[in-house]
């Protein structure tokens, strides 16, 4: 397996992205076709995704009031925060669920694929060329990894049925639901079923509200979930990709660990993966404990600025915004919106960044 | 962008956090950076490091190195806003130390005019205006018709452009005073050049006093002093024309101003040939 689309790759790398949707898609990457499906959709039609939703997703939401409580933030601020926010009468339509924490005084936006995490260039081959390693096993890692993503996306977030269904945020579509257990209910189908009636919109609701609940659950026991066997083979899967990567990823935990154990400073994720996968990549990652739910935006629909608008929206003009990322997208957007930014481009960055942290410079 | 090995932090990571920690407001921690960074020039002409050390020196009411930094290095536009404030504020602060009490509106404008911006944070271009240009753009265009609107028209162009009666009245009345210096400057202007400096001859009898006085004056800089020139006036030599009607300033009203008229006439015979009557006329 691993050889024969060893070969498709390297035919593939060279022409990624622009031309990828041209070629036959059985042998290409998952997430790849996801991700060039994504940014060509966000390019041709953001404007008319209305008609693969119910027109109602599309519209302004008031916070459903009856809604589970949100968990606490840091320094256990009372859930009357939340309704002191929502009494401020601002129109925080589309950022339903997590009161703007005005105390915030510092707020993190990282990028996900190659700032935190090594996957994509695995695969694309662009990591072991940069920096010097065995390129055939970078891409069967790449490749297991996805596996992995894919497979728990499917299995257990509900991806077959949410994967037309993107949202930028997990709360986008709480206001729906009803609170109702539904788990018996049949899958979406799109084809199938009034589409945007009140009961496939609840349906969709509900699934998200369980993949809520299951990324609280298992967020720092990624193993529960994906139980035995499966589980070794993450573990085993995992130390592998730290020994290839020269622990990139533990350098980006210590970074986000200094800043998560700072109770002024938050940490939040603006990734152009699709949420439901971009979920899963944080749980196999073990990234759960770095970042709550609410503090993850995909990107896919409505492009990085938009999300970073949604952000500042949330806390406010007092916050200072420090993005980090590798890529042009977010460093453009950071210098539109004059919010500093740190780039990474290899792992010294991510050590200098912890240095910083540490020495209180920021 | 070079990183520096014993310091860990490339130049664009520098930057980073001193853009953080002056938009966060944290100038006590952003001066410990500064201060821990190492003494290489090229980092510490970064913009970015300038920034900082601008605000920090501000923040610390060190404004003799605040103006040092402001002037010695040029600051790209997207900055000059901040860095313009900063070089105000510190000529207020000072100035009303000097004056034991705070500045009014008159008292920053003379402090604007004594400490022009420098180029490094000023393009010489915008100039702050309260009005709108929109709002200013309709006053001149009805200026440039009618300088003398009626109370109506006021009340309807006050409509027009958002501002009260008052302020139209006002707008309206300040162009006119500002037009009639203007074109008073642009008369004394060519006659000085064509004249030889027969300044004074231009004055009223009621400005004579005003004016005669005005070297006193920020504006008209006086370059000389009374003596040695109108020493050269009285023996009659016209070598510096210009100076001529300063040095008047301090000999009383009467009998220098008969005494140019005099030369006046000798002048205009030696050195002006087709030049106007009214030039005689203005020393009668």
């Amino acid at each position: 397996m691993v050889v024969a689309s060893h070969r498709e790759y390297s035919k593939v790398a060279t022409r990624f992205p622009v031309q990828l949707h041209l070629t036959p898609p059985s042998k290409i990457s998952r997430h790849i076709r996801a991700t060039a499906r994504a940014s060509t959709r966000r390019i041709t039609t953001r404007t008319t995704t209305a008609r693969i939703y119910p027109p109602r997703v599309a519209h302004r939401r008031i916070p459903h009031t009856a809604k589970p409580p949100h968990p606490r933030q840091r320094g256990g601020r009372p859930i009357e925060k939340a309704q002191d926010g929502k009494l401020r009468g601002r129109k925080r339509a589309n950022d339903p669920a997590p009161p703007l924490d005005s105390d915030i005084e510092r707020v993190f936006i990282w990028d996900l694929d190659e700032t935190i995490i090594i996957f994509h260039s695995l695969l694309t081959g662009t990591f072991s060329s940069r920096f010097g390693k065995d390129s055939s096993r970078a891409v069967s890692l790449g490749l297991w990894m996805e596996e992995m993503i894919f497979n728990l996306a499917d299995s257990r977030l509900f991806f077959n049925d949410l994967e037309e269904c993107d949202q930028v945020h997990i709360d986008d579509v709480a206001s729906d639901d009803n609170g109702q257990d539904l788990s018996g209910a049949n899958s979406l189908c799109l084809g199938s079923g009034v589409h945007g009636g009140v009961d496939w919109m609840r349906k969709l609701a509900f699934r998200y509200r369980r993949v809520k609940e299951i990324y609280n659950t298992y967020k720092n026991n990624v193993g529960g979930l994906l139980g035995s066997p499966k589980r070794e083979e993450w573990l085993q899967l995992r130390r592998e990709m730290e020994v290839l990567t020269d622990l990139w990823l533990t350098q980006a935990l210590k970074a986000l660990a200094l800043i998560n154990s700072r109770p002024n400073c938050v940490n939040v994720l603006v990734t152009t993966t699709q949420l439901i996968p971009a979920l899963s990549k944080v749980l196999l990652y073990g990234l759960g404990s770095a970042f709550p739910i609410e503090n993850i935006y995909s990107a896919t629909k409505t492009g990085k600025e938009s999300c970073f608008e949604r952000i500042s929206q949330r806390f406010g003009r007092r916050a200072v915004y420090v993005v980090i990322g590798d890529g042009a997208e977010e460093e453009t957007v950071a210098k539109k919106k004059n919010m500093p930014f740190w780039r990474v481009s290899c792992r010294a960055d991510l050590e200098a960044l912890s240095h910083a942290l540490e020495l209180d410079y920021l | 962008m070079s990183i520096l090995p014993s310091f860990g932090f490339t130049q664009e990571q520098v930057a980073c956090v001193c853009e953080v920690l002056q938009q966060g407001g944290n100038l006590e921690r952003l001066g410990r950076f500064l201060w821990s960074l190492p003494a290489c020039d090229h980092l510490h002409k970064n913009e970015s490091v300038l920034k900082a050390k601008a605000v920090v020196a501000f923040h610390r009411g060190n404004f003799r190195e605040l103006y040092k930094i402001l002037e010695s290095h040029q600051f790209s536009p997207h900055n000059h806003p901040k860095l313009q404030q900063l070089w105000l504020k510190a000529h207020y602060v000072e100035a009303e130390k000097l004056r034991g009490r705070p500045l009014g509106a008159v008292g920053k404008y003379r402090v604007r005019r004594k400490f022009p911006l420098p180029r490094t944070i000023w393009d010489g271009e915008e100039t702050s205006y309260c009005f709108k240009e929109k709002s200013r753009g309709v006053l001149r265009e009805w200026y440039t018709h009618n300088p003398y609107p009626s109370p109506r028209e006021k009340r309807e162009l006050a409509e027009a452009t958002g501002l009260t009666t008052t302020q139209v009245s006002n707008w309206f009345k300040n162009r006119r005073q500002r037009d009639r210096a203007a074109e008073a400057k642009e008369r004394e202007n060519s006659e000085n050049n064509g004249a030889g400096g027969n300044k004074q001859n231009q004055l009223s009898p009621l400005d004579g006093g005003k004016s005669l006085m005005s070297s006193s004056e920020d504006e008209f800089s006086p370059p000389q002093s009374p003596e040695p020139n109108s020493a050269l006036l009285l023996q009659g030599s016209m070598s510096h024309p210009s100076a001529s009607a300063y040095p008047l300033s301090g000999l009383g009203a009467p009998q220098p101003v008969h005494g140019m008229h005099g030369h006046a006439h000798q002048l205009q015979d030696s050195l002006l040939g087709p030049l106007t009557s009214s030039l005689v006329d203005l020393g009668s």
